[in-house]
């Protein structure tokens, strides 16, 4: 029995049998199975892919969360304890986490016989939501023709993510037709990806004299936070693909399956500025538990970080940058 | 050459001279008088709720600090420090406590008439040790510096939570103390005695509650974080307990510096001060009943008013001091004015250059940065216009009354005084929105109460009753001395028993004991009970006595009205606590 270390060499390992074992079944296939001369095909495709990669996600949800118990529950605890006379809010816009991406790539195919081919190929991917966001909350305190007014402005607001992977895959074909060809498929190899949050944020406190028409800033605050994350994992991509030849040389293919991609080992620089004090830092991301607690209730909720100085700043677990998703590609290949 | 060298070595014994004198002037080793500023640069904090991700970052605008130091009429050396602040929040300290039978020099507190000049006090507190007395933030003497201060907007936006609120206000304080101390070292272990008035009260606790617990300043317990503050307190412990350099000094060693308060009609649990002591108003026969009978008017309690559900007894008692009786509510035997007049009359004596330097024993025309060439970014109000201010409608009654009753007074002074105020002829004339000195800045007790920490909802009212929950953790450690003046209705002192009995997670009771000690003149003390799981990391407290005298015709201001008890009390009891060894 093979001891290993931990659970992320263990899951590596396993997929690099796996694919280890798909390419000698191709290598190792009985010599007299070969057909005519070997080919070659090159083939470039592109496609779209679901994404949820849920540890990234969780900052934008942090900031939902934030704005959630901060302001609405806060606002609502405030008018049912009768300290304020009444409030409104208002959003423009969205905190915008990742879904999908397009993936990008190309593969040399060097085919053993007719139905049955190896691989060597790369793959990238990126996606980068940026989204504006403004929240506006009207404070009616006193009844009296006043009003406290605080607005918050993300702008741009910054979730992304990129991917590169070099692959070595094989392939397994079935003519249906002449021209049709259905074709099974699984690939693997290193990952490199990287990861990126960017807040840049604006916040004001006003307060409006009605009967003046004037209003006066009681507050101003301007700043931004980023925190960039790199590091490498594994890929093992497999599904199945429809072929269609169109001429000697040329064809088009649609494929669809799955690709595992995750990265559990993610580092990187992180910068800080708040009303023009830069605070920067660098570390190992990792998953911690917000727990706020407050007179008006408590929150609790997990939170993505590189930035391990903060004095509560406890990781509950490891920080896993997920790429893995369903996807539809289609391409086009040429054979030599 | 040679000449060239021996050029070279004059230069340097002259620089290695002047290094010297510069050294000489940071650590004195003999005391003397001084007054002067004291610069606090810009320090960054933060608000926060047990999360460092969702908190308020704030920074603080450089300020410079007024202080008086008084150095003990004898052996300065071997005496304890008092370090004595008024409150508000936005009261000077100089024309409080310090111009009121403190100090050597005192306004004459016993004529009847506002006189010119300060007089010698015979009840002077340098008998019993050195004496420190401090402008907070942008009272009194004290200003702060800011980029373009001819903007009204920036102007308004500096009077905001980074700069006023109880805990940096506090902060403020123990950053000017530990750096007074480090500057002396001749006393720097010495004990050190905190003596607030009213709003003094919240300072001191929330001071006290930092030295003592002062790593949850710092590692996310505390509401409040700031680690630079941590960072200078831990260097000076490293200095006064070397046995525990490196490691978290506990509150029973810091109590040996830092282990006595003196609290002069204070806010400690202002909230529950207010409730009790409307309660205590309403009773049939109290105080404010025999007020209405002595004056012929009728008081009407909210429980016999028709919106008794939107009446504050305790509000409705100074709106009727106020409007009806007219009578000063810090000394309600007197009419109205009364105190405030005072008050405005020292500011309006320090504003005399002879004054200033007969008060503070020391020749303030040395002082730099009073000179109006050294403040171009010098700042003190955003609100120009005065006791018109809308803004004043937005603060508590008390302290509407006592701005509206400071521009009364002035205009009084104006009408029956000499014009004895020569600041800007001797130091230059100040920019429009700058003073030389401000008896009680209106704006930044408007911070203290309208700022983004407390809209945001961070728990740091300064009424609040978490401060109360501080001065009872403090009180676990520290000897306390509290006055009961008969007079004073702002801060009702007969509540303060009651009001500490609410804190019912802390306490099993708070009992009032008029008759002990026996042997005092005027007796009187708190007996607190604590609960045995009041604080998880304090194990059976107990009881504790709180030393609170009668002090049955002072105001608000004891010192003002009965200076030579308050002495002899104070020197007693820090006798009988073994800080001072003789009464």
């Amino acid at each position: 029995m093979i001891h290993l270390k931990n659970k992320n060499l263990s899951k590596s390992f396993l997929i690099f049998l796996i694919i280890l074992g798909f390419i000698s079944m191709a290598a190792f296939y009985p010599a007299e199975m070969l057909a005519d001369k070997k080919k070659i095909q090159v083939e470039l495709f592109g496609g779209f892919s679901n994404l949820n990669p849920s540890d990234l996600n969780l900052m934008v949800e942090a900031d939902i969360h934030n704005q959630s118990f901060f302001y609405d529950d806060y606002h609502r605890y405030l008018e049912t304890n009768d300290e304020i006379y009444s409030w409104s809010s208002s959003t423009e816009g969205k905190l915008k986490k990742i879904k999908d991406t397009y993936p990008l790539g190309g593969r040399l195919k060097f085919y053993l016989n007719k139905s049955m081919a190896l691989s060597l190929g790369f793959k990238y991917m990126s996606k980068k939501e940026s989204s504006n966001y403004m929240f506006e909350y009207i404070r009616d305190t006193y009844n009296n023709g006043t009003l406290y007014i605080e607005r918050k402005e993300f702008s741009p607001y910054i979730l992304s993510t990129r991917g590169f992977t070099l692959l070595i895959g094989a392939h397994f074909k079935k003519e249906l037709t002449g021209s049709i060809e259905l074709e099974g498929y699984l690939s693997g190899g290193p990952l490199i990806a990287k990861c990126k949050y960017a807040a840049y944020w604006d916040s004001q406190w006003i307060y409006r004299v009605i009967r003046e028409n004037q209003d006066y800033f009681m507050y101003l605050s301007d700043g931004s936070l980023e925190k960039n994350g790199k590091g490498t994992g594994f890929v093992l991509d497999g599904g199945i693909r429809v072929n269609l030849n169109v001429g000697k040389k040329i064809g088009f293919f649609i494929e669809s399956g799955y690709a595992y991609q995750v990265v559990n080992n993610v580092s990187g620089e992180g910068r800080e500025e708040r009303d023009n004090v830069i605070d920067t830092w660098e570390g190992d991301w990792g998953i911690i538990e917000v727990n706020i607690v407050a007179p008006w209730g408590q929150k609790r909720y997990e939170y993505a970080t590189n930035m391990w100085e903060q004095p509560e700043a406890q990781k509950i677990r490891d920080f896993k940058l997920d790429l893995s998703g369903f996807q539809l590609r289609v391409g086009i290949y040429y054979i030599f | 050459m040679k000449r060239i060298w021996v050029v070279f070595i004059f230069l340097f014994l002259l620089s290695v001279f002047k290094t010297g004198n510069l050294f000489c002037r940071a650590e004195n080793q003999t005391l003397q008088d001084e007054s002067g500023f004291f610069q606090i640069d810009p320090v960054h904090y933060y608000f926060h709720y047990h999360s460092y991700f969702t908190r308020l970052a704030l920074t603080t605008s450089q300020a410079r600090i007024w202080y008086t130091f008084l150095k003990a009429d004898q052996d300065g050396e071997n005496k304890p420090l008092f370090i004595f602040f008024n409150g508000g929040p936005g009261s000077g300290t100089t024309n409080g406590l310090m111009s009121h039978n403190t100090g050597r020099m005192t306004q004459d507190t016993l004529s009847e008439t506002f006189q010119d000049e300060f007089i010698p006090n015979p009840f002077r507190w340098t008998r019993m040790g050195n004496l420190l007395y401090v402008d907070a933030r942008e009272t009194g003497f004290s200003y702060n510096l800011m980029d373009q201060p001819q903007d009204y907007g920036r102007r308004f936006f500096e009077f905001g939570a980074q700069n006023y609120n109880s805990y940096i206000d506090g902060a403020d304080f123990i950053r000017l103390l530990l750096d007074f101390l480090a500057r002396h070292p001749v006393i720097q272990k010495k004990p050190v005695i905190i003596v607030g008035e009213s709003y003094g009260g919240i300072r001191t606790t929330v001071m006290l509650h930092i030295l003592l617990n002062y790593r949850d300043y710092a590692d996310g317990t505390s509401i409040f974080q700031d680690p630079s503050l941590v960072e200078k307190i831990q260097a000076h412990y490293n200095a006064v307990f070397p046995e525990y350099r490196g490691q978290v000094v506990p509150p029973e060693v810091i109590t040996t510096q830092f282990g006595h308060q003196v609290l002069i009609q204070p806010a400690i649990s202002a909230e529950y001060q207010h409730y009790i002591a409307g309660q205590l108003f309403e009773e049939e026969g109290s105080v404010i009943y025999q007020i209405a009978e002595e004056e012929g008017v009728i008081y009407i309690p909210c429980s016999r008013q028709t919106n008794e559900g939107n009446c504050d007894p305790r509000s409705n008692v100074l709106q009727f001091i106020l409007n009806v009786a007219k009578r000063d509510p810090y000394i309600y035997s007197k009419p109205a004015d009364w105190m405030p007049g005072y008050f405005a009359n020292a500011a309006r004596l320090l504003q005399n250059t002879e004054n200033l330097m007969n008060i503070t024993g020391t020749n303030v025309t040395n002082i730099d940065h009073l000179y109006a060439s050294s403040r171009a970014n010098a700042y003190r109000l955003f609100d120009l216009s005065g006791e018109n201010s809308s803004s004043l409608d937005e603060l508590p009654v008390v302290e509407q009354y006592r701005i509206r009753s400071l521009f009364r007074v002035k205009a009084k002074l104006e009408r029956t005084n000499a014009d004895i105020e020569d600041l800007p002829r001797v130091f230059g004339v100040l920019q429009p929105w700058d003073r030389y000195f401000l008896d009680l800045n209106h704006d930044v007790n408007w911070a203290f109460y309208v700022n983004i920490a407390l809209h945001r909802g961070y728990d740091i009212y300064p009424l609040g009753t978490p401060i109360g929950e501080l001065f009872l953790e403090n009180v676990v450690h520290v000897k306390t001395f509290i006055t009961n003046a008969k007079y004073d209705l702002v801060v009702f002192s007969e509540a303060i028993p009651g009001a500490l009995a609410l804190h019912t997670d802390i306490l099993e009771s708070s009992v009032h004991d008029r008759a002990e000690p026996a042997n005092k003149e005027r007796p009187g003390q708190i007996i607190l009970t604590y609960r045995s799981d009041a604080f998880s990391d304090i194990e059976t407290i107990g009881t504790r006595i709180i030393r609170f005298p009668w002090y049955d015709s002072s105001c608000h201001c004891v010192p003002l009205t009965q200076p030579e008890e308050l002495f002899l009390d104070v020197s007693s009891w820090l006798f009988e606590n073994s800080v001072l060894s003789e009464r």
